[in-house]
């Protein structure tokens, strides 16, 4: 429970402190001040409702990747789940309509019940078992398909992603609702606790009686749960799935939650600031695009972003341990 | 108490944020309630040139100075058949003096959906896309025609959506173009010929062996084998095996596209049978295609002009804007076909 001492420390320097906690809500911000500033297309509501719906594409499954990596762990495997999730969801929709939901849901959970066992019970690293899981549910996807894409074209289905409720894009009012469930996993039951404990220290959980092997069980099951809405959600996007839809998913899903705050090293997480993590980026694809930038210099700076997400954790370290520094000499001094 | 005190943190933060979130929501509201007397569709910037430039002096002209906006969404600029092709379709707007705006795919289906759209948002007169899944087009060209913007599809495919027009290369004609190039070649004699085709879903694709067979029979050749090589170099290696067991015979081997075709000259390499005793041609002249070509290997490839392409939805796009009406070359599925050329030793340097 290193970090919620410290958490409880930090209360004294209030505003470095929030600073810290939700530096990418002032980012999002920023950059919004300044989009809305200097470009015309941005002073138009559709604009910001497109970033929304855009962002819950990733968002989504960026809330179950947040256990994952709040408790030190990573799944690759999300990028080719969703497209094999995507895949079942469409031929399932075409039979039974919005059935498929549930169902969808299950096969999600059990494709994360598989990885949880590979990593909880075979002792794999998560990387390597994910990983591993990555080419199987490429080539099932491949399978189910037959190499094929599927498709239904049904205003029923299409209007799930692209229809609003009261002018708010369907998938980002799905996502809010998602991230608060999720918010109240992490924050209010003990399973979001074991999370947090085990990625701060697995041993010290399973000496204080933690099940770390059910958690980590969990915590995939939890991942694929979120994977399969979200695969839900983009295969009515695109009214189609095939086994490469969205390449580079699980890279999107992860840089939306380590750039949200949330440290490789586990221990930490935020789903509130992977959200804004998640709508940060797509502003930024957004923006890029209405500005006609290179899509070459684009990639750059999405790698560049990339790099500053994944070395954030090692940035707050370093600050943490300069206020660890500033306090220990404070009482020195006292 | 350390409990509570923990409680109170996570308390304060949730308040935090919820003011935040209220405060985002406010600056949306605000930033967009400055705007709500524009109709949203409408593209802003020329309304912003618009409201400057009478106010200042009179107009200059009789005509109005409204520009025109074309949108392309392209495929992935990382190839060089898109480069080419925006820099056709780029090229082709500025000489209409009209306003350009790209969006990349960057092969992403996501990002074409999302893109495209904010294209049509940014009030774009006509859209040109090359979609990197013609099966998710449909949310997009609904989107575009809510907004009275027309959709010219630009070759990959148009799926079974509402778009205005979709130019694609002659594949048949190029097809067509290899069956002359043998029946020239080799005399009217006939004699046994095969095709190597692509995926029997590939529509486009399979539209070049119709043409090529379609040409060489009515030279009078026979058609011995037609075989489904999936696009792929070792399977036309695998089909060209087969050919060569089941008809020695064969003179020439038409293969809808270039890797099959390098297969096939491979597998005919390792047969034992010399070099353009068979003449075997390709579709899309790559580079590797024309260097078999050089070599003697591969009797000849047929080029598709991406700029051309770009060039041609342009002339679309305008004419959809203007109202004009569109001859199509197969009106049902709203096609119009661009020129193609047959790559031989003959012409490989021009």
């Amino acid at each position: 429970m290193k970090n919620a001492i410290d958490g409880r420390k930090q209360n004294g320097f209030s505003l470095p402190a929030a600073f810290k906690d939700i530096g990418i809500l002032y980012a999002l911000i920023f950059l919004w001040v300044i989009l809305i500033a200097l470009n015309d297309n941005f002073h138009r509501i559709n604009t910001f409702l497109s970033i929304l719906r855009d962002s819950s594409l990733v968002g989504i499954a960026a809330i179950g990747m947040t256990y994952c990596i709040s408790a030190g762990m990573f799944d690759l495997s999300v990028g080719k789940m969703m497209a094999l999730l995507a895949i079942i969801n469409i031929k399932l929709a075409t039979v039974i309509g919005i059935w498929c939901l549930p169902v969808v849901l299950l096969i999600g959970a059990f494709c994360g019940l598989l990885n949880g066992l590979l990593v909880a019970k075979v002792k794999l690293p998560a990387f390597i078992a994910t990983l591993g899981m990555y080419y199987m549910y490429s080539s099932i996807a491949l399978l189910v398909s037959g190499e094929k894409q599927v498709r239904l074209v049904a205003d029923w289905f299409s209007s799930i992603s692209n229809g609003n409720i009261l002018g708010i894009p369907n998938p980002f009012v799905i996502m809010i609702v998602l991230a608060l469930a999720g918010i109240y996993i992490l924050r209010k039951t003990p399973l979001g606790r074991r999370i947090v404990a085990i990625g701060n220290s697995e041993k010290a959980s399973k000496i204080s009686g933690i099940n770390c092997d059910l958690t980590k069980i969990k915590i995939f099951v939890l991942v694929g749960l979120f994977t399969a809405a979200a695969a839900f959600i983009i295969s009515s996007y695109l009214n189609m799935a095939d086994a490469k839809i969205v390449s580079g998913y699980e890279f999107d899903v992860i840089t939306a939650v380590v750039l949200g705050g949330t440290a490789l090293s586990g221990g930490k997480g935020s789903i509130f600031n992977t959200i804004v993590a998640a709508i940060f980026l797509s502003t930024l694809d957004t923006g890029m695009d209405m500005f006609q930038i290179n899509s070459f210099v684009q990639r750059i700076v999405e790698g560049f972003i990339l790099l500053i997400a994944f070395s954030m954790s090692n940035i707050k370290d370093v600050m943490l341990a300069g206020f660890k520094r500033m306090k220990s000499m404070k009482r020195l001094s006292m | 108490m350390a409990q509570k005190l923990f409680k109170e943190v996570v308390e304060m933060k949730k308040i935090l944020a919820l003011v935040i979130v209220l405060a985002m929501v406010v600056m949306g509201v605000t930033a967009c309630a400055t705007n709500t007397d524009q109709p949203s569709v409408e593209p802003e910037v020329s309304e912003s040139t618009e409201a400057d430039a009478p106010a200042e002096e009179a107009p200059p002209e009789e005509e109005p100075a409204e520009t025109v906006t074309i949108g392309f969404s392209v495929y992935d600029m990382q190839y060089e058949f898109f480069q080419d092709m925006e820099a056709g379709t780029s090229g082709a707007v500025e000489s209409l003096g009209y306003e350009y705006l790209l969006h990349d795919e960057m092969s992403d289906e996501t990002e074409m959906v999302t893109g495209a759209k904010n294209l049509v948002d940014q009030g774009v007169d006509a859209l040109i896309i090359s979609p990197i899944k013609p099966d998710a087009l449909n949310s997009i060209v609904d989107y575009a025609h809510e907004a009275d913007v027309p959709v010219v599809v630009d070759d990959i495919g148009g799926g079974d959506s509402n778009y205005d027009v979709i130019v694609v290369s002659d594949n048949y004609g190029g097809g067509e173009l290899a069956g002359q190039y043998v029946s020239e070649q080799l005399g009217a004699e006939g004699g046994e010929v095969a095709i190597i085709k692509c995926e029997t879903t590939a529509v486009y694709a399979n539209r070049r062996g119709e043409g090529f067979k379609a040409a060489v029979e009515g030279a009078g050749y026979t058609i011995v084998s037609e075989l489904v090589g999936n696009s792929k170099q070792e399977e036309g290696y695998t089909c060209m095996q087969d050919i060569l067991v089941a008809n020695p015979d064969v003179v020439a081997v038409f293969c809808e596209n270039d890797n099959m075709a390098l297969g096939a000259i491979q597998a005919i390499a390792d047969a034992g049978v010399p070099d353009g005793s068979i003449m075997v041609f390709g579709f899309d002249a790559t580079q590797s295609a024309r260097e078999a070509i050089e070599a003697g290997t591969l009797a000849g490839s047929i080029a598709q002009y991406p700029a051309q392409m770009g060039a041609l939805t342009v002339d679309l796009a305008n004419k959809l804007i203007n109202g004009e009406e569109l001859t199509f070359d197969n009106a049902e599925l709203r096609e119009i076909y661009n020129p193609v050329k047959l790559i031989t030793k003959d012409n490989l340097d021009e």
